[in-house]
């Protein structure tokens, strides 16, 4: 109390400030004549005795308690492990690292909980520090409203008081039970919701999607915002059996007239272009002018936009001729850029494995377009046999990047087809070296670290690896990003007791 | 078995996090993580005193890793700069995980255990090389001059701070520029050239209250205040005794050599490490380690200074026991202290916690004795609360508590650690506030 009288007489200066009224043992500690110095004093003895004579505070706090934790703590080795992960801020190996925690039902030890919740800034990567972090991480949140997401909880909720996004994460997951449920939800109150949340909304019947939907899609085609207009398209020209694909069928059948070889005689493939973009055209989406960047006429392009809605199989049937024929005729075609990206897009759209991949031999095509080259390595991944096919793929084209293929397939990838990859990418890294070309592989290696298969560790012999500097780093960095994610798995399945 | 062995030998008293800590730099942390596998090593074993390892660098001989465990010291024939090379915290961490396996000592660690005993001993013993009574007594004259012009430009540089305190005061601190660093700057250089950089040390802190603080004319007082003591008891120094006249001393920064060292009594015990303080300051690092004496129940502080361009020494692992001789500075209440030996403790020494009250009762008597104390270890039973403004407070179990500031990333990690239930906390208090430095479970 006396200090702070001091204080606002130092503020003022003692030439203008009148003296504060002190208790008599401070008036003792006054220097005559010299107001400054008692100040000082007066100040040195307040000083003292408001530290000597500090009284604890009594705080009013109501924290909640923390819950006990159901789950075992992950052991010392682990957390070892998981610093070093984090050291190397390598997002992907610490997605996996957490995603194996919860996987084995443990749960990350409360040490490095704050840390880690602090680290992340992603809300999706915080949640699942947030699951793999026990009852000790929803504490955590709940005194730290900064570390908080969102997530919901799946029920009911959701749907009616959750953020666009668990709206759309709730509509997914009842799509994948209930596709029915799910539209009926949507359907009454699509028109009402903002332009990004039908578009979004849209996103989420992609799931489960099936003819039943063609009806709610055709509606939404006529939207009045262009983007909620093609996501609807989008969805609707997966439909094989949909209105929209026997609306195209009509207008593209007469424009290719397919001639089977026999005696004497050569397969041809005669190609019109259409003649305009009609309404009912552009009803369906297709717009009259094609993007800037497209190499081609309009009319050329109205034709890809047409092939692209029609499943290719139509055509094979239509002209009794099998797929391998038809992509052979493409070849040399006049018009085979627009033939190529029609029939590519088709059997993208509507999940033509056989199709894409033989077209998947029009290498220059997937140079010219990244994506349209990424969205065709998806589809074929994502197939219950991509592995295979993409492993089909690397051996028939030993020269193109694998990058593309082995992004797109699920991880971790199957023991088998990590051991064959471990062959091919150690047999093509040598045929490299042997150039000193190694760096057009340091990309593949990073990925393949990141997805190989876990059973065995890598053989780190057989590889050349004369080079000093960075190649030698990156085959280093390739089994050591490999080992790590070994280790800690083996450490999560570490005996307990 | 032999990891089994390895783990009850070492394990219980070190971690991975510890071992972390020890390193120089986050570099140093990812080479050694990167070392921490056993197949970089070729040999690998520890037993009671040591820890060793030899692991193939890019020289023709492996490199010879070693570390006693008594105090952590270690070597490595590497010719890194950086202390522990990465070598060394390799060999530790995999320690730490327990996979280094129990064996015979090898020549390589044994000698060199035998050269750290024999260095030890010769400092203890650092004799005065002899000398002819002409040549003592000229050096006596000598040091005696320069101690006489020393003690005068002293003077001069308080009788100097004292007028321009006064002046301040008088105009008023309001109308001078105290926000401007070179204002505060510039006088604390004076008192450094003035040999007093422990006053110098209070007037740099009233440049950082003048701009951050709401409060700061009270902040800058307190400053001023601590100064105006260390002042009026110059002015009296020869009413003081022996003690009260080192704690003077230390005030004014005047530096205590190893000879005024109360080495005749040193305190032997098994001392507990309460935790360290690191600062980064501009040109070298301070580093504070608390200890607390399990048999003779003293506090005892160990201060080290280390050039920024130099490796740290480690001065103590927060909970670990170690067996310490000490030679404590003389002071009203002894507090600093140097190492005379350091070795393995016989067993834990548990942390002494005590309520609030009672640890700012011991406070208010280290107060008393050193009024110049700047900050002093408590261990509070209590546990960490959060207020709606996310001010983290220690409470003991009568609700009373002391302040720990808005939470940061140190609390919210003791807070995980303690889930919020009755623990001890081992901390700084400076008067105002509780900074945390480690804790042991209730």
């Amino acid at each position: 109390m006396s200090l702070e009288l001091l204080a606002r007489m130092a503020l003022l200066g003692t030439e203008r400030a009148p003296a504060p009224p002190l208790a008599a043992e401070l008036m003792a500690l006054a220097v005559a004549d010299d107001p400054p110095r008692s100040l000082l004093r007066q100040a040195a003895w307040c000083g003292l005795s408001e530290r000597a004579g500090w009284m604890p505070s009594k705080p009013v706090t109501g924290m909640p308690a923390c819950a006990a934790e159901t789950l075992p703590s992950i052991v010392e080795q682990s957390a070892f492990l998981l610093l070093e992960v984090l050291a190397r801020e390598d997002a992907d190996l610490l997605r996996e690292c957490l995603q194996a925690v919860v996987a084995h039902g443990l749960r990350l030890n409360e040490r490095m909980l704050p840390r880690m919740l602090g680290h992340y800034t992603d809300p999706r990567q915080r949640a699942l520090v947030i699951e793999a972090g026990g009852a000790m991480a929803q504490w955590l949140v709940r005194l730290n409203p900064e570390w908080a997401v969102s997530i919901g909880d799946g029920g009911e909720s959701d749907w009616t008081d959750g953020n666009q996004a668990q709206r759309a994460d709730f509509l997914r997951a009842e799509r994948a039970r209930d596709p029915a449920a799910a539209r009926a939800r949507l359907q009454p109150v699509f028109a009402a919701e903002t332009p990004a949340a039908r578009v979004e909304f849209l996103g989420a019947m992609a799931t489960g999607l099936g003819p039943d939907d063609e009806e709610f899609l055709e509606a939404a085609k006529d939207d009045k915002r262009k983007e909620v207009r093609r996501a609807a398209i989008e969805l609707l020209r997966q439909l094989p059996q949909a209105q929209l694909a026997e609306r195209a069928w009509v207008l593209v059948q007469p424009l290719l007239v397919g001639k089977p070889g026999g005696w004497l005689r050569k397969a041809a493939l005669e190609v019109r272009l259409p003649e305009a973009c009609t309404p009912a055209m552009q009803r369906d989406g297709i717009d009259p002018k094609p993007p800037t960047h497209y190499k081609g006429g309009e009319r050329s392009f109205w034709l890809e936009e047409l092939l692209a809605q029609v499943p290719p199989q139509r055509w094979a049937a239509a002209f009794d001729m099998d797929a391998a024929t038809l992509w052979a005729l493409v070849e040399k075609h006049e018009f085979s850029e627009t033939l190529r990206r029609g029939w590519l897009r088709a059997a993208i759209a509507f999940a033509e494995l056989e199709w894409a991949q033989l077209g998947l031999g029009q290498a220059a095509l997937l140079q010219a377009d990244d994506q349209l080259a990424r969205t065709l390595a998806q589809r074929i991944a994502a197939a219950a046999d991509g592995e295979r096919r993409v492993g089909a793929h690397l051996r028939a084209h030993p020269g193109e990047s694998p990058d593309l293929w082995l992004a797109a397939l699920p991880s971790p990838w199957s023991a088998e087809f990590s051991q064959q990859l471990v062959t091919w990418l150690r047999a093509r890294w040598n045929a490299h070296a042997a150039k000193g070309r190694e760096y057009l592989m340091y990309s593949t290696l990073k990925l393949a670290a990141h997805h190989l298969d876990l059973t065995d560790a890598l053989d780190e012999f057989g590889w050349s690896a004369d080079r000093e500097g960075r190649t030698q780093r990156v085959l280093a960095e390739f089994f050591a990003t490999h080992g790590l994610r070994r280790s800690f798995l083996l450490s999560l399945q570490q005996d307990r007791s | 078995m032999g990891l089994r062995c390895a783990r009850t030998l070492f394990i219980l008293t070190l971690d991975t996090a510890a071992v972390l800590a020890l390193a120089p730099d986050p570099a140093s942390a990812k080479a050694g993580q990167g070392l921490a596998a056993a197949r970089h090593w070729q040999l690998l074993g520890q037993d009671a005193d040591s820890l060793w390892g030899l692991c193939q660098g890019s020289g023709k001989d492996p490199y010879q890793a070693r570390v006693a465990l008594a105090d952590f010291a270690h070597s490595c024939s590497c010719p890194s700069r950086k202390l522990p090379c990465k070598h060394v915290l390799g060999l530790m961490l995999l320690a730490a995980q327990g996979n280094v396996p129990a064996a015979e000592q090898p020549a390589f660690v044994s000698e060199w255990l035998a050269k750290r005993v024999e260095r030890a001993e010769k400092k203890l013993l650092k004799v005065e090389a002899e000398r002819t009574p002409e040549q003592l007594e000229k050096a006596a004259a000598a040091a005696g001059k320069r101690a006489e012009s020393r003690s005068e430009r002293r003077a001069e540089g308080m009788a100097e701070l004292q007028r321009w305190m006064s002046d301040l005061l008088r105009s008023g601190l309001g109308s001078a520029p105290v926000t401007e660093s070179s204002f505060w700057d510039g006088r604390a250089r004076r008192l450094i050239d003035a040999q007093l950089p422990g006053l110098a040390r209070w007037l740099q802190r009233c440049y950082d209250h003048a701009v951050k603080r709401s409060d700061w004319p009270q902040a800058v007082l307190r400053e001023f205040a601590a100064i105006t003591l260390a002042l009026e008891a110059s002015a009296r120094s020869d009413t003081l005794d022996a003690a009260q006249r080192a704690d003077l001393e230390r005030a004014l920064g005047i530096p205590q050599g190893q000879d005024e060292l109360d080495a005749e009594t040193p305190v032997e015990d098994d001392f507990l490490c309460l935790g360290v303080h690191v600062d980064i300051l501009e040109t070298v690092t301070l580093q504070r380690s608390w200890w607390w004496g399990g048999r003779s129940e003293r506090l005892a502080l160990i201060l080290s200074f280390t050039p920024n361009a130099m490796p740290l020494q480690s001065i103590g692992i927060p909970a670990r026991s170690e067996r310490l001789s000490l030679a404590f500075y003389p002071a009203a209440q002894p507090l600093r202290a140097q190492f005379l030996t350091r070795a393995s403790a016989e067993g834990q020494v548990s942390a002494p916690a005590i309520p609030v009250r009672g640890a700012l009762e011991r406070y208010a008597q280290a107060l008393a004795a050193d009024p110049w104390l700047d900050t002093y270890a408590l261990v509070i039973a209590g546990r960490l609360e959060l207020d709606a403004e996310q001010r983290l407070y220690v409470i003991d179990a009568d609700g009373e508590a002391l302040p720990l500031g808005p939470v940061n990333a140190i609390g919210w990690r003791w807070l995980a650690i303690s889930r919020g239930a009755d623990y001890r906390f081992a901390g700084e208090w400076n008067g105002e506030r509780f900074s945390l430095l480690h804790g042991w479970p209730a």
